[in-house]
């Protein structure tokens, strides 16, 4: 069994936010609940007992209702606007910034995905650099002897093949890359059903 | 007679490769990590034959990772992949007492290397 230390599988997804809410969830609702039964109550007019309860719980409602707008504030809102921003500029092509774990709750998690994304998309980038530099560096200075000219063209071969090998690593969306071509998989999919 | 790898690269896409070309030559890939830090942990765990070590990694890069593995365990294996500049960084990798450096982007080389 391989051990592998990823945080960011859908298996291991951590549920902290969810718990929090679930908390926020099940103090705020009974307590509503317990007002709305102690007005009741005291409107029947026989004590005031039940106006006391309604304003205890209350002022505990309201204290949930505090904490839990500074826990969406400050757990949810302001890490997804940095997350938003700072994928905004992932997009716009610039991987030098990745975006800041703070947290490893739901959407820390986030963060460590589309950071390992941009790792990702960055090797296949610099892989193209270095497999154009590579080919180009040869035909630059192309050799008139035939047999030197043949090692420099089984070097650029060699390359491609390397290059080729990566790419297949990936799994394609709607596209499959098979017999040096780029196939449709939806499409060879929906022949094969009308068939 | 196959060997027990841990493969350390930040790129899943790259740890995923190396293990294509590994696995079918009997080789066992006993471990992933994605920076030093974790590369550390499971060497001390785990007890690799060898460790294929990408260089430019965050948190913790190869090399400080080789240094700290190789202060607690002078005999460890390790191959450095990098597609940083070969010339630049053999000679350092050379120094520390690697096994070997390859670049990512010709990684089969890493077979030869394991053979050797």
């Amino acid at each position: 069994m391989r051990a592998k230390v990823e945080m960011n599988k859908q298996d291991n997804c951590k549920q902290n936010l969810k718990k929090k809410a679930m908390l926020f969830f099940s103090l705020s609702i009974p307590l509503s609940l317990l007002i709305i039964g102690s007005m009741l109550y005291a409107s029947q007019g026989q004590s005031d007992k039940g106006l006391w309860v309604a304003l205890f719980a209350a002022v505990l409602l309201l204290v949930t209702l505090v904490l839990g707008s500074l826990f969406f504030q400050r757990s949810i809102v302001v890490p997804l606007q940095e997350l938003c921003s700072t994928v905004q500029r992932i997009s716009n092509g610039e991987f030098d910034n990745p975006v800041q774990i703070r947290t490893m709750d739901e959407i820390g998690q986030v963060g460590e995905s589309v950071n390992d994304l941009v790792i990702n998309v960055q090797e296949i980038l610099l892989y193209a650099w270095n497999h154009t530099h590579k080919n180009f560096t040869p035909l630059k200075e192309l050799p008139a002897d035939p047999s030197l000219l043949k090692n420099e063209i089984a070097k650029i071969y060699r390359e491609n093949e390397n290059m080729k090998e990566f790419l297949l690593t990936f799994t394609y969306f709607e596209v499959k890359l098979e017999h040096e071509k780029m196939v449709s998989d939806t499409l060879d999919d929906s022949n094969a059903d009308n068939s | 007679m196959g060997k027990r790898i841990l493969i350390v690269d930040d790129s899943s896409m790259m740890r995923k490769m190396i293990a294509k070309i590994l696995q079918p030559e009997g080789h066992t890939i006993i471990g992933e990590a994605k920076n030093g830090l974790e590369a550390i942990d499971l060497y001390k765990s785990l007890q690799p034959d060898i460790v294929t070590m990408d260089i430019t990694m965050r948190d913790m890069d190869g090399l400080e990772a080789a240094k700290e593995i190789f202060s607690f365990d002078d005999s460890a294996q390790i191959i450095f992949l990098s597609n940083l500049d070969e010339e630049k960084y053999r000679e350092e990798v050379e120094r520390l007492g690697a096994l070997g450096f390859a670049n990512k982007h010709k990684a089969k080389e890493i077979l030869d290397i394991i053979n050797r």
